[in-house]
């Protein structure tokens, strides 16, 4: 026990001095803190920049230490940045540090505080942190002036894409403050009580005059704003290169992308530096500088261009040797000589670059593409010859030349154009005829195609045409202007020889020979179908003699013009094919071909004829179709009009439609649909020369609709209107045959009866002779017979009347309402008066001619032809006064005749012819006589009475047919 | 848009012809009625805002902003119409002429850097550009105006301006560029009211160059014998307004 109180005594002992020590080492300063810490804002950059110094470093070399760096803001809690800063330092040394702050320094309070700690590995004892600074504050508020407002940061300049914090101090407790990007308001964060923040990320270049960002804080103000000016960025230089053009200067370029220029910062410079030499040169222009090669042969060149504005700074280098950056300078004194028609020289000098040789290119042009291209090594001046070229033809010869030690480059090129002489046509025309036969002779065209470029060595100025005549020797000869192709030759009916040549300034060309036979031999040829592509007619033929030297094929490129466009095609003797090509064919154009076999005489004979469509089409327009043979169950169509030769495709037939509102289809005819009608009956007719058809087993009385349309191997005609047909009634035929005679029947009859009316009449009702006008007078007078005369009526003394009693009812009854006359009961019957009686049998009137007079009245008349009209005799006038009037009479005269019987009234029944001698049929009560009772012995006519129901007032006139109306009067006498 | 250009375009073609018509005869025309009614149109066409402030405030990109609300002329910026009015004829041109030297001074700064910094040069870069030569013309046509009137016996004549390096100081900057777009809005306001007002007067002037003291000549001029060019000076109203850069 005692034992272990004396080692715990020891060790309190031992420790006590260490503790004391350690007491004292801290009361003192460690050698690493930071000591006279200084904190300065540079709002420019929004910096913090750091001053302070380490006094008491234990050594006086210098020592790696980092420093850690701690940054509030607002309050020392707050703390918003923390990192180590390594750096060496040595006794009593002023250290510096900057830290970017992304909040506008003016806005808020910052502190600061930093402590240090050896990095060193000989003083392990001092690796340990020492001590922190105090705080450091830095506030510039108190600073800003009297205004209330404030934006930071001012006038800013950044990059393009980067992130802006901006914020503003507002002093006049104002919080509806708004701000702006470009008019564009932004978010705002409080960040204390009188600042608040917004925060712009990648912000776009806007304009050189930089990005308005503003603030409204007081209605009626001016708006508090700022500028943010956003720089482009300043590219990666591209393409840059160096070099010489005589080995004494140097030009360098390059691309220098976008100006980053702003109203604060001017456009990027650009400065080139030499490493080996060390010199260095301020570019004045944004994509070139030059640069003087030294003259102490300098060979090798290090290059370093940099482009540099306020923010960013972009190098590029660029090492070579100088003679490996030799271009040489273009060429000069390019000249052309001798030259011809296929060959000129060409000569040139180029610039001496030392001694060097120089290697040149040399190329000839025509057309805009290369035909010839060589190289030439020379020393100063330069020749070549260049040949093989085409008679009048433009030549473009250039030149250009490269460094020969060192290939680099090319110079520029230097050339001229020119045209080569011309020369003597190289071969003959291409020669074709149209022969037409006129009385007398032929009528020749002559076609010639012009040559090409090539064969024609020159421009042709005219054509020679030599025509000889085999049968007679003669020739003349013809000379036609280029650039004609074409001449007509009246020729007689003999064999020619025709020769045709082309001429340019340098000569003739071989001749064309072709022969007119003096027998055309025109032969009946059938024409046959072929059938194109779109590359063109594939043609055959079979060859007719064995010694034919070639064949022509003719054709027109415009067949439906009158020029027609004339083309032909020579083909070799050993051909018997071709396909026929021109871009002059159309779709829906027949083009004709003539295969023509040209003989060992230069004879062209006619071997075969050629139809067809590069392309058939549908046909164009459809027949007019006329109707015919029109019976109650068939028709016929009939289109023989319609052309099938001007069709866009051969027709192959037609197709009969036929629409009804049967069901089915009759015979011959199959149910199809049209593209825009309902369905349809069909009839195809295969032979296109077939133009007439007959509809048959239609019903009768009904109504079709037929519509014709051709077609093609592509298609049917265009929709046209379908055509009305109605089939007749069946029995209607019948009929027509049955009273289509009985009305000829008719007329005739009534043409005869028209030219017997006159026999009729003196037939049937003669004229009345007029006692005082008959001749019998005559003959008394002139034998003087006074006594003789005729005997008035009114001298006549009647010596017997009846009177005819007729009832009441029977006044009012209308004649024939329902009953015919012979129906009409009178209470007894009619009694006439004999007013002329017989001597023999008085009541027997004897045999009499009965006439009608219809004038009257046709309800009369249908009485019968011999009707006696009952007359009451007592009738009064009252009831008769329908007819006491004259004008009654008049309007009862004016009725239209063809009244019935029956609408007929009492009243109205006006006039009644009774004969003078009628006599009343004794015992017939019931109805008038269906056997009138001829009166007998009535040798004449006597005169007609008219009798009407009423008392006719006005007096008889003498001429009024109405004279017998004096009977009337007579009436009265009886009373 | 369109006519927009068209109105530019014209308006271009009329103050040309009338530049010309003054710089291409070397001299100036005798004619007193020639020379104000060529002011007066001159006046007409500069009261346009289409001349400077319109393009200014698109290069500054103010239109975005309220800026008929804001960019309003600052009072006392430039003389009023009645000022003017109670000036002289000499010291009414004198007035015009330093104005207009001033406006010069302002714009040609601001020219220069946009003309350097605007490669793809716009319409209305193009504008504010052309708006220098213009203003030349005026002032030419105020010298020539001057000397007319100046026959009589003054001695008080300035020469005309010309168009060679501008060699004037940049104007001190104001606090920050923001607040310089605003103010420069605001001077071309006032110019383009002054040159209404000016329009105005030049009206009144119809009688000719002999009228009563007050619209003489000679009335006005204090201490100027001898000299040339206005004095930048003169006690009389004078514009106080900047054009920003």
């Amino acid at each position: 026990m005692a034992l272990f109180a004396v080692l715990q005594t020891t060790f309190l002992l031992v420790l006590l001095p260490l503790g004391t020590y350690q007491r004292k080492v801290s009361s003192e300063p460690l050698p690493l803190t930071p000591e006279s810490l200084k904190v300065s804002i540079n709002s420019t950059c929004q910096c913090l920049n750091l001053q302070w110094s380490v006094h008491n470093l234990p050594y006086h070399q210098e020592l790696q230490i980092i420093v850690q760096i701690q940054i509030s803001r607002i309050k020392t809690s707050n703390v918003v940045w923390v990192g180590n800063y390594s750096t060496t330092v040595k006794r009593n040394q002023v250290l510096h540090w900057s830290w970017e702050s992304e909040l506008p320094l003016e806005c808020a309070t910052h502190f600061v505080r930093i402590r240090s700690v050896m990095d060193d590995a000989k003083f392990p004892e001092l690796k340990s942190w020492s001590k922190w600074s105090s705080w450091e504050e830095v506030d510039v508020q108190d600073s800003l002036g009297h205004d209330t407002f404030f934006l930071f940061p001012k006038d800013k300049l950044v990059e393009e894409g980067s992130n802006v914090t901006f914020c503003y101090i507002s002093r006049s407790n104002q919080n509806n403050i708004s701000c702006y990007l470009e008019g564009i308001q932004v978010h705002v964060e409080q960040l204390a009580p009188n600042v608040s923040t917004f925060h712009l990320s990648r912000v776009p270049f806007v304009r050189p005059k930089g990005t308005n960002i503003f603030c409204d804080v007081t209605q009626g103000e001016d708006p508090k704003g700022t500028i943010l000016y956003v720089s482009k960025v300043l590219e990666e230089l591209k393409d840059f290169s160096c070099e010489t053009r005589d080995l004494k200067t140097l030009n360098c370029t390059w691309d220098p992308g976008s100006d980053t220029a702003l109203e604060i910062q001017p456009s990027q410079s650009y400065t080139l530096f030499e490493s080996f030499s060390q010199k260095k040169k301020v570019c004045k222009h944004r994509n070139w500088c030059t640069w003087q090669v030294s003259q102490d042969s300098q060979e090798m060149y290090h290059f370093t261009l940099m482009a540099e504005n306020y923010l960013r700074k972009r190098t590029v280098h660029l090492v070579f040797k100088l003679t490996h950056r030799v271009r040489p300078m273009t060429p000069l004194n390019f000249f052309l000589e001798n030259i011809n028609s296929t060959n000129a020289t060409m000569t040139w000098k180029v610039h001496p670059i030392g001694n060097s040789t120089f290697l040149c290119q040399v190329e000839l042009h025509h057309d805009g593409q290369i035909i010839q291209q060589n190289k030439v090594f020379m020393e100063m001046n330069g020749k070549y010859l260049l040949s093989e070229m085409e008679p009048d033809t433009h030549y473009l010869a250039r030149v250009r030349c490269a460094y020969g030690n060192h290939f680099w480059k090319w110079s520029e090129w230097i050339g001229r154009k020119f045209t080569t002489l011309e020369a003597a046509p190289l071969a003959a025309l291409d020669v074709w005829r149209n022969v037409k036969s006129v009385p007398g002779g032929y009528n020749v065209t002559l076609f010639w195609k012009p040559l090409s470029k090539f064969h024609a060595n020159g421009k042709i100025r005219f054509y020679n045409i030599a025509v000889e005549n085999l049968d007679k020797p003669s020739q003349f000869n013809l000379s036609i202007l280029a650039p004609s192709n074409n001449t007509a030759l009246i020729l007689h009916k003999y064999s020619y020889q025709i020769r045709v040549t082309a001429s340019n300034s340098m000569g003739t060309s071989p001749a064309s020979v072709i022969v007119i036979s003096g027998d055309l031999g025109d032969k009946d040829i059938e024409e046959e179908r072929v059938k194109g592509t779109e590359d063109g007619f594939s043609l055959s033929w079979k060859p007719q003699s064995g010694d034919a030297i070639g064949y022509v094929v003719e054709w027109c490129d415009h067949p439906q013009d009158p020029l027609c466009g004339l083309q032909w095609k020579k083909l070799g003797p050993n051909t018997t094919s071709t396909v026929i090509t021109s871009d002059a064919f159309r779709p829906g154009v027949r083009y004709n071909f003539r295969i023509y076999e040209v003989s060992t005489k230069w004879i062209a004979s006619l071997l075969e004829k050629k139809t067809g469509y590069s392309q058939e089409l549908a046909p164009s327009d459809n027949p007019k179709v006329a109707m015919g043979s029109l019976t109650s169950h068939s028709f016929t169509l009939s289109w023989k009009d319609y052309s099938t030769e001007s069709q866009p495709g051969f027709i192959r037939g037609y197709y009969v439609y036929l629409k009804s509102r049967m069901e089915q289809c009759t015979s011959g005819f199959e149910r199809t649909v049209l593209s825009d009608a309902p369905a349809n009956c069909e009839h195809k007719i295969d032979n296109p020369e077939q133009k007439t058809f007959t509809v048959e087993n239609l019903q009768p009385a009904s109504s079709y609709e037929v519509f014709v349309t051709p077609y093609t191997s592509t298609s049917k005609g265009p929709n046209g209107t379908f055509t009305k047909v109605t089939t007749p009634d069946e029995y209607t035929h019948m009929l027509i045959r049955i009273i289509l005679p009985m009305i000829l029947c008719i007329l005739f009859i009534t043409i005869v009866c028209y030219f017997k009316i006159q026999w009729m009449k003196e037939k049937c009702y003669p004229d009345i002779p007029d006692p005082y006008k008959s001749s019998v007078l005559s003959l008394i007078k002139s034998k003087e017979n006074t006594h003789l005369t005729i005997m008035n009526l009114k001298d006549c003394i009647p010596d017997a009347i009846e009177v005819v009693n007729k009832p009441e009812g029977s006044k009012t009854q209308p004649l024939g309402i329902g009953k015919s006359l012979t129906e009409t009961e009178f209470t007894k019957p009619a009694t006439y008066l004999y007013l002329l009686p017989t001597e023999e049998n008085p009541s027997d009137p004897g045999p009499c001619v009965c006439f009608e007079n219809f004038t009257y009245n046709q309800a009369a008349s249908d009485l019968g032809s011999c009707g006696h009209i009952p007359v009451p005799p007592d009738a009064p006038p009252s009831q008769l006064g329908l007819l006491n009037s004259p004008e009654n009479l008049l309007k009862t005269l004016e009725k239209d005749y063809t009244n019935t019987l029956g609408e007929i009234s009492a009243g109205e029944t006006s006039l009644n012819y009774v004969s003078q001698l009628a006599s009343p049929m004794p015992g017939d009560k019931d109805s008038l006589p269906t056997d009138p009772p001829v009166p007998a012995q009535c040798s004449e006519y006597k005169m007609q009475m008219a009798v009407p129901l009423g008392r006719a007032s006005s007096p008889p006139s003498e001429d009024s047919s109405l004279s017998s109306i004096a009977l009337l009067d007579q009436g009265e006498h009886y009373r | 848009m369109q006519v927009q250009l068209i109105r530019r375009t014209l308006l271009g073609l009329v103050l040309g012809l009338l530049l010309l018509s003054t710089v291409a005869m070397g001299s100036c025309s005798g004619k007193y009625q020639v020379l104000l009614g060529q002011l007066q149109q001159q006046a007409k066409i500069m009261q346009n805002t289409d001349m400077l402030l319109d393009p200014y405030i698109r290069i500054q990109g103010l239109d975005k902003l309220n800026h008929k609300e804001y960019c309003k002329e600052r009072p006392g910026a430039f003389p009023g119409k009645d000022a003017l009015r109670g000036l002289s004829r000499w010291g009414f041109l004198q007035t015009l002429n330093a104005t207009l030297g001033l406006v010069l001074h302002r714009l040609a700064a601001f020219q220069q850097k946009v003309c350097n910094l605007t490669k793809d040069k716009d319409q209305d870069w193009k504008t504010l550009c052309q708006a220098e030569l213009y203003i030349r013309g005026i002032r030419n046509n105020i010298f020539c105006l001057t000397r007319l009137l100046n026959l009589n016996g003054s001695s008080e004549v300035f020469a005309p301006t010309w168009a060679g390096p501008r060699t004037l100081p940049w104007p001190t900057p104001s606090p920050g560029a923001f607040n310089r777009k605003i103010d420069g809005c605001k001077f071309l306001q006032g110019y383009h009211r002054f040159m209404h007002s000016v329009g105005q007067v030049l009206g009144e002037w119809e009688e000719g160059p002999s009228r009563t003291r007050r619209h003489s000549p000679f009335w006005a001029p204090q201490g100027r014998a001898g000299r040339t060019r206005p004095s930048r000076r003169a006690k009389r109203p004078m514009p106080r307004g900047l054009l920003p850069p």
